[in-house]
């Protein structure tokens, strides 16, 4: 039964994200620990994060701790945004945004030759962690292939990734977009891996715009053809590559790109990066690093590593920067 | 025959982390050879037929769950069942989880929910670790280090901070400790009693406390210092903190000091503290001369089992021995080696058993190799390849980068004993299995498929292998004693009461193939006792 209005319990938003519409009705798409997305009449998504989390372009962040509020709420429940309110009437519940601030992602300008060293920092944080999943722990070598579909996946990577990185120093648009359509979608995770490391990829890209006219040209390019491939994901990873490719970004991960562009605290960056899911934090910065400089975007590992992932591959042996770089800074 | 079955959950959203446990549990019910539980998106679909799985997803789109269980068919409905059984729990829980978002997120707020804590474990990065234990001392905490990656400097300040303050750092990468009676990180659960240790060695405390248990004794506190803390640049701060506390403890006996050789002016402190301790100390400084450490007024040992043994002995009121070398009992059905097979091959998870058994084996028998150096054996050269007797820590950095410890993880392990298996050269394989809270919650599931294929892999060759070595735990600890000893006995695993003497029994065993080493056995044995 629906609650009446009196027991309807508020709570206060902290941050709101510039691309969160203020009049809209949506429903309640996915809940979480620590979010809930709700998806509006447009096809979008929003998601009201709690906050301990970062922000993020369509983020509605609350001010205090909030736990039981995502018990409350459930998919299909009717949303109603409007007037610095956003009330589902269903659950009893209203976050008030009037005096939220807003928060607008400012991706920093990176020049790669300048940072390496912070690079590289991000790569020893890579490689001292233990994830079980994803792209990090495949290509590493770390977690031997433990099925076919382990073995299929790394093949894919090592057929995918060296010629990503070509056709990113040809500045090869379509080339790009064809290579993407095999890596979106693909993997484990909420977000598969694939997608979490394209939207890493396109954040270095977007970082590097500002000083390389040609990388900025691939991405006005790239709009028109990656976006249809992100049909092939589900909602919650479509909208984060949307995003991307508008240049729009999670904080966590432009704290790190900060980080690296005005020397900051890289580590700390890195490791709350590293919070958003078991994998996705680390194959985002597996993917940011490879935007950066490819072969630094795997750990470096010993030879008898790559022999015992039984990659055997050439180009593989590239991207732990075994042999020379393809990119040039 | 192998068959495959596929459930389409619809708009199914669950976080990775709950997709990966979900495919981790299948991947383990009987008959099933492998299962994925990822979104139903193309480049997914593409990858499973890649790998062999063709699904029938018609209708699927990204948004979807999709469950793919491949092995006996009989299994697979179970599997699915069980799997949306588990995805129904999982959504009840994540209401349950949003509730407990309630966690202290700081050592302050901690504190203010239990003021009357005077100890805080701190397991963060690195780069964070240091900071985080300041802030603890600041509070007047004592603080267990678990965290690696400490810079000495950042040691040494921490220590002294402590020091002044009269509380003690353990670690960093501290693995083990004990403390009132709280087995906390890598430690087994054994009785209270009059034992006091302190370790700079995790697996060394573990080894002793264990023993102890198991010879009717108990433990007081076991503490850990951390690996550098006997180093000339720490110069032992915490374990004569350590030695200082459980000195003045009436419930503490003996005391057991553990380690590898501390720095020469660091051991003659420490020593000199001991001898004054008012009480029985025992010591043993793996590798180092027993006798000289002797003559400074405490009881020195040469192996980890010898200290417990003398310890309890001290407790009994009996005259402790210089040690304890049981000779191995070869009573027991050996296998027959082929000519080649003359070789001791150690994969251990623990570092300080590596240690000791490099010292023991090195002693017994020539042509020791390993990647923990000790005086008694020669350096691998490839930590992947075994050269004649080869002893291998898999707790070494090189083997744990990116992945859990060996303790936790027996994959690597498992895919060694394989690989020495299929080595001609292979007479026996020794290995140590470390229970407690921590560890692995079932060793012998890994090992003994391991075990099996390997003994069936020498057996195609002609070759029977054999496999000796311990198990460091104590029958209340959560992995069940018992039956990891069935286990493993069941597949002919010769179990030896601690490191020692498995070490030992596995020399026995190799120096019985062959005149010369058979020489060399007797000759070396008669002269370690």
């Amino acid at each position: 039964m629906p609650a009446g209005p009196t027991d309807t319990q508020a709570w206060r938003a902290e941050s709101i994200g510039d691309a969160v519409p203020l009049r809209v009705s949506g429903t309640v798409h996915s809940v979480f620990a620590h979010a809930c997305n709700i998806e509006t009449a447009s096809g979008d998504l929003v998601t009201l994060l709690a906050s301990t989390q970062g922000n993020g372009p369509r983020g509605i962040k609350l001010a205090h701790a909030a736990a039981l509020l995502y018990a409350r709420l459930s998919a299909g429940q009717e949303v109603l945004i409007g007037q610095a309110l956003l009330r589902v009437p269903a659950a009893a519940v209203a976050i008030d945004f009037a005096g939220a601030r807003v928060w607008s992602g400012e991706i920093a300008a990176v020049s790669p030759n300048v940072c390496a060293r912070a690079l590289r920092r991000v790569r020893s944080i890579l490689c001292e962690r233990v994830f079980l999943q994803g792209f990090v722990p495949l290509i590493a070598g770390s977690r031997p292939a433990q099925s076919a579909f382990d073995r299929a996946f790394i093949e894919r990577l090592s057929s995918t990734l060296p010629a990503l990185a070509q056709a990113t120093v040809r500045h090869d648009s379509v080339e790009v977009a064809g290579i993407a359509a095999q890596l979106v979608g693909l993997g484990p995770g909420l977000t598969p891996s694939g997608d979490d490391f394209l939207t890493g990829y396109l954040a270095a890209l977007w970082s590097r715009a500002g000083t390389d006219g040609g990388i900025a040209a691939l991405l006005t390019r790239i709009d028109v053809s990656l976006t249809p491939l992100f049909l092939r994901t589900n909602a919650i990873s479509r909208q984060m590559l949307r995003d991307a490719v508008q240049g729009r970004f999670a904080e966590h991960l432009l704290d790190v790109i900060s980080a690296l562009a005005h020397a900051g605290d890289v580590v700390h960056a890195t490791m709350r990066a590293l919070e958003s899911g078991h994998s996705s934090g680390a194959d985002t910065l597996c993917g940011l690093l490879f935007g950066y400089a490819p072969h630094m975007a795997i750990p470096s590992v010993s030879g008898p590593l790559m022999m015992r992932s039984k990659l055997g591959v050439g180009a593989l042996a590239w991207i732990n920067g075994e042999s020379a770089c393809p990119l040039s800074w | 025959m192998s068959s495959l079955l596929v459930k389409i959950v619809p708009r199914e959203y669950r976080d990775s982390v709950s997709l990966m446990q979900l495919s981790a549990m299948l991947g383990k019910m009987p008959g099933i050879e492998q299962a994925s539980a990822v979104m139903a998106t193309e480049n997914n679909l593409a990858l499973l037929a890649e790998a062999g799985l063709r699904v029938d997803a018609k209708g699927a789109n990204p948004s979807d769950l999709l469950i793919v269980v491949q092995g006996d068919k009989a299994e697979l409905p179970a599997a699915i069942a069980e799997a949306m059984k588990r995805l129904t729990r999982q959504g009840e829980d994540n209401a349950g989880e949003a509730r407990a978002a309630l966690r202290p997120r700081s050592i302050q707020m901690a504190l203010k929910l239990a003021g009357e804590s005077n100890m805080a474990l701190i397991s963060t990065p690195g780069d964070y670790a240091g900071a985080e234990a300041m802030k603890a001392l600041r509070l007047g905490l004592n603080v267990m280090l678990f965290s690696n990656n400490v810079s000495v400097e950042e040691e040494l300040a921490l220590k002294q901070f402590a020091r002044e303050r009269e509380l003690i750092v353990m670690g960093p990468d501290c693995g083990t400790a004990i403390v009132n009676g709280i087995s906390l990180a890598f430690a087994n659960v054994v009785r209270r009693g009059p034992v006091g240790a302190i370790g700079a060695s995790g697996t060394g405390l573990q080894q002793v406390t264990v023993l102890v248990h198991r010879l009717g004794s108990g433990i007081t506190q076991a503490i850990g210092t951390g690996g550098r803390d006997l180093s000339k640049e720490i110069g032992g701060i915490s374990m004569l903190k350590g030695l200082k506390d459980l000195a003045a403890d009436a419930a503490t006996q003996v005391i057991v000091l553990i380690s590898k050789p501390p720095a020469p002016e660091v051991a003659e402190r420490v020593l000199a503290q001991a001898a004054k301790a008012g009480k029985p100390v025992v010591v043993v400084f793996l590798g180092a001369d027993a006798k000289s450490i002797a003559r400074k007024g405490v009881h020195a040992v040469n192996t980890l089992e010898d200290a417990a043994r003398a310890a309890v002995a001290i407790v009994k009121g009996d005259k402790p021995r210089e040690s304890y070398a049981d000779v191995p009992d070869l009573a027991v059905g050996l296998p027959k080696f082929a000519e080649s097979q003359r070789y001791i091959r150690g994969l251990y998870s623990g570092g300080t058993f590596c240690y000791e058994a490099t010292l023991l084996l090195g002693a017994l028998l020539p042509e020791v190799y390993s990647n923990t150096a000790t005086r008694n054996a020669h350096e691998l050269a490839d930590v992947w390849q075994s050269h004649a007797h080869t002893l291998v820590d898999l707790g070494d950095d090189v083997f744990t980068r990116g992945r859990p410890h060996p303790m936790i993880d027996y994959r690597l392990r498992t895919e060694r004993i394989v690989k020495e298996a299929e080595d001609p050269e292979t007479a026996v394989i020794l290995l140590d299995v470390v229970l407690g809270y921590g560890s692995h919650m079932d060793p012998s599931s890994e090992l003994v498929p391991a075990i099996q294929r390997a003994l069936a892999i020498a057996a195609t060759q002609g070759r029977a292998v054999s496999f000796v070595g311990h198990i460091c735990g104590t029958a209340s600890d959560p992995q069940d004693l018992g039956r990891q000893t069935r286990a493993l006995s069941e597949v002919g695993m010769l179990l030896a009461e601690s490191n020692a003497q498995a070490v030992r029994l596995a020399a026995a065993i190799a120096g019985k193939n062959g005149p010369l080493q058979r020489a060399n056995t007797a000759e070396k044995e008669t002269r370690l006792r």
